[in-house]
C-alpha cells in the first residue's frame, strides 16, 4: 500500500509535482495497488491525481479536513475510491474525469458530526465509461448535511448509478441533490438515481432532490426518491417474530446503513464503520 | 395445556368494523381450518390476534391460557408462543435474513444461541424447506419469489417453534412441490409437538394434506358455523350459498372493488377500506 502524502513515489510507480496551491500525482500505466490519502496532510492544497491507462487502484481516504480533489482516470482503468468519516464535518469537493472504458466505484460512509457540504462531479467523458456511487449517511443532533452528486454523460454507452441512503435523527437536516445529465449524442447511455432518507423525529428536515437532464432520445434513465418515517409494516413483521419495537427499528436502520460496509476492502475499515454505525444508531 | 380463547371480538380497520363478534376456542394439538368468502374478515382475525396496530380491537377478549393477549405488545405475543405466517410477508431491504432469524430466535431465549448451533438449526430447517443456504445471506424477503417468501415463513415457523401458529393463505403462490414440502413440514411439527394451527386457505388441496381436526366458517365478520373436516369438502363442492338456505345467513357481497385499482394478490379487506 502507498501512503500517498507521506511517501515518495518511485519512478516505476509515477511522479509528483508540488506547486504553491496544488499537489499533482500521476500514476504510470498499468499500476495495480492500494493508495491511502490522509486529507489532514493536504493543508488546504488542491489535489489532482492522474491514473494513466489500464490502472487498477483502490484509493482509501481518511482525515477530516476540507478538501478539493480531482481524479483523472485513464482508458481501461478500474478505480475504486472509498471514504470514511466519523469526526467533524467539512467541505469536500470531488471531480472525476473518466476516459474511454474507465470504471469508477465510489463509496462514502459518512458518520461525521456538525455541518457538512459534500459535492461530487463525475464526468463520463469517454465512451463505455461507467461510474457507481454509494453513500450511507447518518445525521443526528443539529447536524446539517448537504450532499450533491452529479453525473455528466458526454459520450456513447456511458453508465451511471447513484445510491444515497440517509438516516436523520433529532434536529438534524439532510439534503440530497442528484443530477444526471445525458448530453446530445451520448446514445445508449444509462443513468439511474436512488435516494432514500429515513426520518426518526418530527423535528428532522430531509429533502431528496433528483434531477434528470436528458438531451438524447436513445437512453435509459430512472430516478427514485423516498423520504419518510420507518415503515410500520416492516416493524410489525419483525416484532411478530419476537423482536422488541426498539430492536426492530434498530435492525431496519442498520439495514439502511450496513450495506456500505461491503464496498470497503480492508477489515480494519469494515470494523471501524460497523463500530461508528453501532455507536450512532 | 395451551388454549386460545376468542370472545366476542370486534375489530375496526380505518374506522370500518370488519369483525363483529367473533367467538372461537382453539386447544393444543388442534388444527382449525378457517374458511369464508373473500373480504369477510379471516385475515383481519389473524392480524388482530398477532396485534397488528392497524387493526383496532373495539370490544371482546383474546385469552391465551387465561392471559390477556390484547394487553401484550406484538413481540410479547410472539414470545408467548403466537406465530403468524403472513399472506404478504414484508420485504425489508438491508436486513440480512440470517441476522434477522438469529435475532428472532434469541428473542425467545434467555441465553443467546451459539453460532454453531444457529447454523446447524438453520441448515436443517433450510433442507426441510428446500431453501438454499444462500438465501440466508440475502436481504429479508427482498427479491424473493412468491413461493420463496412463503417457504421462508415456514422456515421461521420451524426455527421459532411456537405453540400456536396461524397460517394466512400459505398455499397461495406455491407450486405442487412447494405445497407438499410446506404440508410435510407442518405435519412433522404436529407429530413432534403439541402445536395448534389456525389455517386460512381457499383451497381444499392444502387441507387434504394437513388434515384439520375442525373447521370454522367466517361470514360477515362472525364465525357462523363450526364442524368437522367434512365442511371443507362441502364448501369445495358447493361454495357458500347453501349456508343461506340451510342456516338463513345472508352473505354480504364483497364491496365493489374497482378492477383498475386492484390486482391479483391484494387483500380484499384492505381494498374495501380504501374506498
Amino acid at each position: 500500500m502507498i501512503d500517498l502524502l507521506r511517501e515518495t513515489l518511485s519512478k516505476e510507480i509515477g511522479e509528483k509535482k508540488e506547486l504553491s496551491e496544488e499537489l499533482f500525482f500521476s500514476f504510470n500505466e498499468e499500476i495495480n495497488d492500494k493508495v491511502c490519502i490522509n486529507l489532514d496532510l493536504l493543508k488546504n492544497k488542491k489535489l489532482t491525481i492522474e491514473c494513466r491507462k489500464n490502472c487498477h487502484i483502490n484509493f482509501f481516504e481518511i482525515g477530516e479536513n476540507n478538501s478539493n480533489i480531482h481524479y483523472i482516470i485513464g482508458e481501461d482503468s478500474e478505480i475504486k475510491m472509498t471514504l470514511f468519516s466519523s469526526s467533524k464535518g467539512a467541505n469536500k469537493v470531488y471531480t472525476f474525469d473518466l476516459s474511454n472504458s474507465a470504471n469508477l466505484t465510489c463509496a462514502y460512509a459518512d458518520f461525521c458530526f456538525g455541518d457538512e457540504n459534500f459535492e461530487v462531479n463525475i464526468n463520463l467523458k469517454g465512451e463505455n465509461s461507467k461510474a457507481i456511487w454509494r453513500l450511507a449517511t447518518l445525521a443526528s443532533n443539529d447536524d446539517k448535511k448537504r450532499i450533491s452528486v452529479s453525473f455528466n454523460h458526454e459520450d456513447i454507452n456511458t453508465y451511471s448509478e447513484m445510491n444515497n441512503y440517509g438516516v436523520s435523527k433529532d434536529d438534524s437536516e439532510i439534503r440530497f441533490l442528484g443530477t444526471s445529465t445525458i448530453k446530445n449524442k451520448a446514445k445508449k447511455s444509462a443513468a439511474h438515481q436512488n435516494a432514500r432518507i429515513m426520518v426518526f423525529d418530527e423535528r428532522c428536515r430531509a429533502e431528496a432532490d433528483p434531477v434528470l437532464c436528458i438531451d438524447e432520445n436513445d437512453v435509459e434513465a430512472s430516478h427514485a426518491s423516498v423520504v419518510g418515517k420507518i415503515n410500520e409494516d416492516h416493524v410489525f413483521y419483525l416484532c411478530s417474530r419476537g423482536l422488541s419495537e426498539s430492536e426492530a427499528k434498530k435492525l431496519i436502520t442498520l439495514g439502511y446503513l450496513n450495506p456500505i460496509i461491503e464496498f470497503f476492502d480492508d477489515e480494519n475499515s469494515k470494523n471501524n464503520i460497523a463500530i461508528a454505525i453501532e455507536k450512532k444508531v | 395445556m395451551k388454549t386460545l380463547v376468542i370472545e366476542n371480538l370486534h375489530v375496526n380497520v380505518d374506522d370500518k368494523e370488519i369483525l363483529k363478534g367473533v367467538n372461537l376456542t382453539i386447544k393444543e394439538n388442534e388444527t382449525v381450518a378457517l374458511l369464508g368468502p373473500n373480504g369477510h374478515g379471516k385475515s383481519t382475525l389473524l392480524a388482530a390476534i398477532m396485534g397488528n396496530p392497524r387493526y383496532k380491537v373495539t370490544e371482546g377478549k383474546i385469552l391465551l391460557d387465561g392471559k390477556d393477549l390484547l394487553a401484550m405488545s406484538v413481540d410479547e405475543r410472539a414470545k408467548s408462543g403466537i406465530f403468524l405466517a403472513m399472506q404478504y410477508p414484508s420485504e425489508v431491504p438491508g436486513v440480512v435474513n440470517a441476522d434477522f432469524l438469529k435475532a428472532a430466535i434469541n428473542s425467545c431465549r434467555e441465553k443467546p444461541i451459539g453460532l454453531y448451533e444457529f447454523y446447524r438449526q438453520l441448515e436443517s430447517a433450510s433442507k426441510t424447506m428446500n431453501i438454499s443456504m444462500e438465501m440466508a445471506s440475502r436481504f429479508l424477503n427482498e427479491g424473493f419469489s412468491g413461493g420463496e417468501k412463503k417457504r421462508n415463513e415456514i422456515l421461521q415457523l420451524l426455527l421459532l417453534k411456537p405453540d400456536f401458529a396461524m397460517l394466512d393463505e400459505i398455499d397461495s403462490g406455491l407450486d405442487v412441490d412447494a405445497l407438499n414440502c410446506v404440508s410435510e413440514a407442518i405435519n412433522n411439527m404436529k407429530n413432534q409437538s403439541t402445536i395448534s394451527f389456525l389455517v386460512v386457505s381457499h383451497y381444499a388441496r392444502l387441507y387434504q394434506l394437513i388434515r384439520p381436526t375442525r373447521t370454522a366458517i367466517m361470514i360477515n365478520g362472525r364465525i357462523v358455523i363450526e364442524g368437522g373436516p367434512e365442511l371443507i369438502s362441502r364448501i369445495d363442492k358447493d361454495g357458500y350459498e347453501w349456508l343461506k338456505y340451510e342456516l338463513g345467513i345472508e352473505i354480504k357481497k364483497e364491496d365493489h372493488v374497482d378492477m383498475r385499482t386492484t390486482s391479483i394478490g391484494s387483500c380484499a379487506v384492505k381494498e374495501t377500506i380504501k374506498k
